[in-house]
């Protein structure tokens, strides 16, 4: 490894960490796929008061700043994505904040937060992304590290970890 | 699950098809007007298409020389007059903000003024093919005529009634309606699956539940279109060998205006996944009013499993 490469990898630890403890403790398959993770105490507490119970779901749009827009493309990394329905006690359009890996056949999205738009703080829930019959499959011409997506829109369900 | 869903923008040579099929369709159409004498009632619409020959019939004699259509010149046939008919054959469809003005002329001097229009927008899909137009109303022939369109509405009537009170005792037609309304934790369906899908006049996101021995999904269609609105037809659920399937709908409204979002429940009971005896796939497919395909949708038996 050549220095470079050191200080690079030292400055996306740097990131990782100051992202919040969103993506903490995930391991990659060597495919690059991100393996389970425990949605953490917190989260499960917030999405208890707030009635987000294992199987709501609602639509959304899958990137706040591509709404609309056909195909979208998503990156490796944080993404913000935005609710069309209200979801329990969440409000539309209040504000998903979650991680995209981009490897693998389709890109897996998990989310480690929302933010109401009535005020206050983005509070911890745990959600993914998913639509049906194979619609969020990457198209051919991704390039690595993205994912060329025809809908704009999926539906986001609620986890009680991911898996 | 394995299910399959296309939408017509994908399927652009079957849009075509489909879009023919359609207007090969459209219903023949022989109306009745009677002229009223009255100064303030605008001049009588006849709805025409390209290559579509339009008969309009009188009570009396036309007279030729005083019958004309104005600004008509290579966008119509020459005008046909043979005894008491006048035919009319558009080269091509008028466009939806287009009506040409006619003026027929009767033997007797009455001057009869129409406004030709095409059969979309405001009218889709009635072609007039022939029109019985009356200037005495009360002559036996007229009042026969308006006898038989009258029937003919009361007929259609009856059987929309039969229909709604067959529907308000119908469970299904409860519960689509519950899931239409948005209401859907009043309801034993739960969520499977999320798809979506748009083609140029609607964008159409559906959602596939599962039920105690019944199957739901509801479609939300935004009518993408600048001025048409977007009605559904009947949609059509089917086996895989195509036997019709009983399906409940409810929809929130009957019209979704330009740029408005509607929704459709549609619920099927468990026992339309059987066939023969055994558990089969069914085709759920979504039509638009003039008969355009919209959405179609395959559900799994194991959606209806207990």
């Amino acid at each position: 490894m050549t220095h470079n490469e050191r200080v690079l990898l030292g400055l996306v630890c740097v990131l990782g960490v100051n992202a919040g403890c969103a993506t903490r403790g995930v391991s990659l398959r060597p495919d690059g796929t991100p393996m389970a993770q425990e949605c953490p105490e917190e989260a499960r507490k917030a999405m208890h008061y707030l009635q987000l119970f294992v199987g709501k779901s609602a639509w959304i749009h899958l990137d706040a700043n591509q709404i609309l827009a056909k195909p979208i493309i998503l990156y490796d990394g944080p993404i913000e994505s935005m609710l069309s329905e209200d979801i329990g006690l969440i409000e539309a359009p209040a504000r998903l904040y979650g991680q995209v890996w981009t490897a693998g056949l389709q890109p897996v999205i998990r989310y480690y937060a929302v933010h109401p738009l009535t005020g206050g703080d983005r509070i911890p829930i745990c959600a993914v992304a998913r639509l049906g019959l194979g619609q969020l499959r990457k198209r051919p011409e991704s390039k690595p590290g993205t994912a060329i997506l025809d809908s704009p829109r999926a539906g986001v369900d609620i986890v009680d970890e991911f898996r | 699950m394995r299910s399959s869903l296309l939408f017509r923008s994908v399927l652009g040579v079957v849009l075509c098809a489909s879009a023919t099929f359609a207007r090969d369709h459209a219903p023949a159409t022989i109306r009745t007007l009677l002229r009223s004498a009255r100064p303030d009632d605008a001049a009588d619409r006849i709805y025409v298409q390209g290559q579509v020959v339009t008969v309009l019939r009188f009570d009396h004699p036309v007279d030729a020389a005083r019958t004309k259509m104005i600004g008509s010149e290579g966008r119509f046939e020459p005008l046909g007059v043979v005894g008491n008919k006048v035919v009319l054959e558009p080269l091509r469809d008028l466009d939806s903000d287009e009506g040409l003005p006619l003026l027929v002329t009767l033997v007797d001097g009455t001057e009869l003024p129409f406004l030709l229009r095409p059969a979309t927008g405001e009218h889709p899909g009635r072609v007039d093919q022939q029109v019985n137009v009356f200037k005495n109303h009360e002559s036996y022939t007229a009042l026969h005529w308006a006898l038989r369109d009258a029937l003919k509405e009361k007929s259609a009537l009856a059987e929309e009634n039969a229909r709604y009170l067959k529907e308000e005792t119908s469970a299904d037609h409860g519960l689509a309606a519950l899931l239409a309304s948005g209401t859907i934790e009043q309801t034993p369906f739960k969520l499977e699956f999320r798809f979506s899908g748009e083609n140029e006049e609607a964008h159409i996101e559906g959602t596939v539940f599962r039920g105690k021995g019944k199957a739901a999904v509801i479609f939300k269609v935004k009518n993408l279109s600048a001025d048409a609105s977007w009605s559904m037809g009947a949609p059509r659920l089917a086996t895989m060998n195509g036997q019709k399937r009983a399906v409940a709908v409810r929809a929130t409204s009957r019209e979704i205006h330009p740029g408005a979002v509607g929704t459709i429940a549609l619920v099927a009971d468990g026992s339309a996944f059987v066939e023969d005896g055994r558990s089969t796939k069914l085709l759920l497919e979504i039509y638009r009013q003039d008969g355009l395909q919209q959405a179609f949708v395959e559900l799994d038996p194991s959606l209806v499993a207990e």
